[in-house]
């Protein structure tokens, strides 16, 4: 197809390549179960896996998971599965006890300091992978002693109790209540719906009190119907349930929103509940604040960023790949989908041994010019510029400089700038050009097209 | 391993993915696709950007496309419809029938990705569509909008005014056998209706629905939008009927009136119907050739899968563009595993 | 003083505009032959410079088209863009000259149609003057 417009292309300059060694490593850390699905899912195609985690033994990685395990068989299948495999792999380098403090350098050249026993470890890897646990908080309106947090809550339950067939059921009236400030996660209403048919089972009244249940996880709407059909009582509301004492227990008073006016409301009021779990907002972990902040990777509120449909399971930084609550708050088969896609992502990066990059495709500084001005370190997306000392041949004199001439200047690392230029459109001093779209091609067209 | 050879079987996002991810670890690809062009549904869907994008994620299958066209490492096999599927140790020969004849394509792996068939709408008879002119499947407004860039009335061009959305048509029904929800119908609708908001201040939209699903991170967002913008009503509740009066413009429903309670007749410009999902039922050949037995949703088990064959997309259940992807990457990961392990 | 042929030069992002531009001659929309059009990598790379030296040359408008906010490859290219346009529309109105002499829209690839109607609308302004 072809329009009568003139029409200026990017050049099809031939790539030059520059073979580059990259060892087939990684460092897999943080402490979300999801990390046993990130370093298996590298080990098995041959990646030494170094797996930074704070827990004493394996096993503990899956602690958060133990209460939900009692309830959905294939949670438990899958992650036993995990903590299995990954502890019989001799090419995974387990550290426990351990915390990734800080980490710094570039696709083929990270450099991680870990935290283990007191002792600081330097680890180098050409990739990194991270998956943290965000920290649950439950939303003021229900922040009473009452109430119970879904982590808190089926933290007293393992499933290597054998379950409530061994224990007795310890709640007879239990409220889940949902969608409390954020709307967009779906592992409350599975959790509630797994875990409340479950607890059903062993005679617990259950009610589900939500604004939509999230039906869109494989099987979901099957189960629904099978649990209202077990007696669990569903329900949506607008405004948010009100909790008091009440009775033998808690009360919660809400208006039904399914399918009634709002002039004659179905008043609704669950007493004598002896649990009421609510769904938490999941803030950011710390340490994965602050190590996006360290590896300069755009964060929103914490998590990874940019919302950009283009960066799905990865990040603006080449060679970094995140899962977990790091990525977004998922239920753990849906986490473990996630994570996986990223440990492929990864595996990209990390699993040739020899890459061919193209050096025509970046942008080049011109050192002579360059005023250090830091412009470019500032809003390369990528990462990819750093000021870096030059040799004598460059020896430049900064306009106004105090200290006589320095050596220092902008360079671009050729292994991981995408090419696109912002540096070279910002940089005050024009010391920058991408080199396989100098802005003389522009010009020349401007010129040659509108005189 | 790297001088292995992979056959996908069809070219929708999940397959372009799965094409691209192998490629790009060195391996030989061949992607097969029934029609004369790859993309699949997907290439078929608009921006549903306002003043900023909308997360919808079909600029992303158009450029993984576009990317796979390029891509020298992807041997390209259109309008070639796979008809069965062949083991004879780890050699796996696909049976493709086109326009040319018989032919057989020989890997050591096959994923299929043969996606998901859109809900007939004419199906639910009573909602009229293909007798009333205005009332559209999501995927004709997706269409409208993607080559026309606004949405009108088929029935005289005009903008629409008030617009209803009828979610879950297809979906989450168990009297048409379909006891799953599709996944991707409440964001494509809701993303749809702020376009038609966006593009006409004076629109109104009617969303009629059971519940809302989200998708993907920031989904609060999208919703929000449309909950503080006042000409944008929710309605739980799905409406039984369209119907016209002989000789007066406009479709009728008959809505709860969230206020008193009550059911009235309400008048719209323009009906969607936001589709769902089905199986393609005209691959159960190849799913037998392959042993491949469905779920209890009626999709396709992964379990099932004989080894060396693998699913993606939403040939195994529903998935939006981002799920599909995704799942693209999981399965490339398992696929390379079993090539790493035979070798 | 409206102008009737107007030369118009169109930066356009690689991974939204280019497309665009694409899709809407794929659609069969005629574009009119004023129309410049220049690829660059990101709407970001648009500087300054290229803006002024297409002004300079004798454009009557510069058009960018980038990607939607949230939307970049390169995270903010998109939005450096629509800053550095938002702050030469002020310069230009400062000088007297009409701000839409410059103007940013962001795109898909998918935006066949909607490129056309930009590019539409912009050659109408300019024949209204
Ligand atoms: C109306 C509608 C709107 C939607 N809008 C959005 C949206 O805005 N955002 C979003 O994220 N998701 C959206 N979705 C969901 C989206 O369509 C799916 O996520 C996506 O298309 C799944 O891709 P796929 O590759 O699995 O399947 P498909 O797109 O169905 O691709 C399958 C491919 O396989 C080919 N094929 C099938 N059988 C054979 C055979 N026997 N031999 C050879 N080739 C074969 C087909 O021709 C097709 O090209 C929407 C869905 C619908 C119904
Ligand atoms: S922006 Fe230009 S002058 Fe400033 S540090 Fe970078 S290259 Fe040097
Ligand atoms: S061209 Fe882009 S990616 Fe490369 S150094 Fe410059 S800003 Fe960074
Ligand atoms: S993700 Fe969707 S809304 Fe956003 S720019 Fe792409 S096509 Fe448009
Ligand atoms: S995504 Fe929404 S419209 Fe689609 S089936 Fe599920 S609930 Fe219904």
């Amino acid at each position: 197809m072809s329009g009568r417009q003139a029409v200026l292309r990017i050049p099809d300059v031939k790539p030059e390549l520059k073979e580059l060694e990259i060892p087939r490593e990684a460092v897999v850390s943080g402490d979300h179960p999801v990390i046993l699905a990130m370093a298996d899912g590298l080990a098995s195609m041959g990646i030494s896996v170094t797996l930074v985690h704070p827990f004493g033994e394996i096993e503990e990685i899956v602690a958060p998971l133990r209460g939900l395990m009692e309830a959905d068989d294939e949670v438990s299948r899958k992650y036993a599965f995990l903590t299995e495999k990954v502890s019989n792999n001799k090419s995974i380098k387990v550290m426990g006890l351990s915390t990734l403090v800080a980490v710094e350098g570039w696709w083929g050249n990270f450099t991680a300091e870990i935290l283990q026993d007191g002792k600081l470890a330097t680890v180098k890897a050409p990739g990194l992978a991270l998956a943290y646990r965000g920290n649950p908080k439950v939303p003021e309106a229900f922040s009473t002693d009452d109430v119970k947090g879904f982590s808190e809550f089926l933290g007293q339950f393992d499933f290597r109790k054998g379950g409530m067939k061994k224990v007795p059921n310890p709640v007879k009236r239990i409220a889940f209540v949902l969608d409390v400030e954020k709307r967009d996660e779906k592992w409350p209403s599975v959790t509630a719906l797994r875990f409340g048919t479950y607890l059903k089972e062993f005679g617990s009244q259950v009610y589900i009190l939500c604004r939509d249940f999230k039906v869109s996880v494989d099987d979901m709407e099957r189960e629904y119907r099978m649990a209202r059909e077990a007696g669990v009582m569903i329900f949506k509301y607008e405004d948010l349930p009100t909790i008091q004492k009440g009775g033998q227990g808690i009360r919660l008073t809400f208006r039904d929103a399914s399918a009634v006016s709002r002039e004659k409301p179905l008043e609704v009021t669950l007493e004598d509940l002896d649990a009421v779990v609510v769904q938490e907002n999941i803030l950011p972990a710390e340490e994965q604040v602050e190590l996006l902040a360290q590896l300069r990777i755009p964060s929103e509120g914490g998590f990874v960023g940019p919302n950009n449909p283009q960066f799905t399971g990865r990040t603006a930084k080449k060679g970094v790949v995140v899962g977990g609550d790091t990525w977004y708050p998922e239920y753990p088969t849906d986490a473990m989908t996630t994570a996986l896609s990223a440990s492929q992502e990864l595996f990209k990066w990390v699993g040739k041994g020899t890459y061919k990059i193209d050096v025509e495709r970046v942008a080049e500084v011109d050192p002579s010019k360059c005023a250090t001005c830091l412009t470019c370190y500032r809003i390369c997306p990528h990462d990819s510029i750093r000021v870096e000392r030059y040799g004598e041949r460059n020896v430049y004199i900064t306009a106004g400089a105090k200290e006589g001439p320095t050596w220092e200047a902008a360079r671009v690392k050729v292994e991981t700038c995408n090419g696109c230029g912002l540096c070279a459109s910002e940089c005050p001093a024009k010391a920058i050009q991408l080199v396989y779209y100098p802005d003389m091609e522009v010009y020349d067209f401007l010129e040659g097209n509108l005189r | 391993m790297s001088d292995a050879h992979v056959i996908v079987v069809g070219g929708g996002i999940a397959g372009i993915a799965c094409a691209d991810e192998l490629a790009q670890a060195g391996l030989k690809v061949t992607l097969i696709e029934k029609e004369q062009e790859i993309g699949g549904w997907a290439a078929d869907y608009c921006c549903k950007a306002t003043d900023q994008c909308n997360r919808c994620f079909v600029c992303v299958s158009d450029k993984e496309r576009e990317g796979v066209r390029a891509t020298s490492g992807i041997t390209l096999v259109t309008g070639a419809q796979v008809s069965g599927i062949e083991k004879n140790d780890s050699d796996y020969a696909v049976k493709i029938s086109r326009a040319a004849g018989a032919e057989e394509f020989h890997g050591d792996a096959v994923i299929l990705a043969t996606g998901f068939t859109p809900f007939d709408a004419r199906k639910k008879g009573e909602y009229g569509y293909g007798r009333y002119a205005d009332v559209l499947t999501g995927l004709d407004l997706e269409r409208m909008l993607r080559e026309r860039g606004n949405a009108f009335k088929p029935s005289n061009g005009m903008p629409p005014k008030s617009v209803a959305f009828i979610q879950c048509v297809g979906s989450r029904d168990d009297s048409i056998g379909h006891l799953y929800c599709s996944k991707a119908c409440c964001a494509y609708a809701l993303r749809m209706a702020r376009v038609i908001r966006h593009q006409n201040p004076e629109s109104e939209i009617f969303f009629f629905y059971m519940d809302i699903q989200p998708a993907g991170r920031l989904f609060d967002e999208t919703l929000k939008a449309c909950e503080e913008d006042p000409n944008f009503h929710f309605i739980r509740a799905i409406p039984s009927k369209i119907y016209q009066y002989t000789g007066k413009p406009g479709l009728m429903m008959r809505v709860l009136n969230t206020e008193t309670g009550d059911l009235e007749e309400q008048f719209f410009d323009m009906v969607v119907l936001s589709i769902g999902m089905e199986p393609r039922e005209e691959n159960a050949v190849v799913w037998e050739s392959a042993g491949l037995r469905p779920s209890d949703e009626g999709f396709l088990d992964p379990g099932s899968a004989e080894e060396g064959i693998f699913l993606a997309g939403a040939v195994s259940g529903p998935k939006d563009i981002e799920r599909s992807i995704m799942d693209a990457r999981q399965t490339v990961l398992r696929t390379l595993q079993y090539l790493e392990d035979k070798s | 003083m409206g102008i009737n042929n107007p030369k118009i030069v169109a930066f356009c992002c690689e991974e939204s505009g280019m497309p665009a531009y694409e899709h809407a001659l794929s659609l069969g929309i005629e574009l009119p032959e004023g129309l410049h059009v220049m690829a660059l990598p990101c709407g970001g790379k648009a500087e300054t410079g290229y803006l002024m030296k297409a002004l300079d040359n004798g454009a009557d408008a510069v058009m960018i088209f980038a990607c939607y906010e949230g939307n970049c490859k390169y995270v903010r290219g998109n939005i450096r863009a629509e800053k550095r346009v938002g702050y030469l529309r002020e310069r230009l109105e400062k000088i007297g000259m009409s701000p839409d002499r410059i103007v940013f829209c962001p795109v898909a690839p998918a935006s066949g149609a909607r490129f056309a109607e930009l590019v539409r609308r912009e050659v109408e302004l300019l024949r209204e003057g």
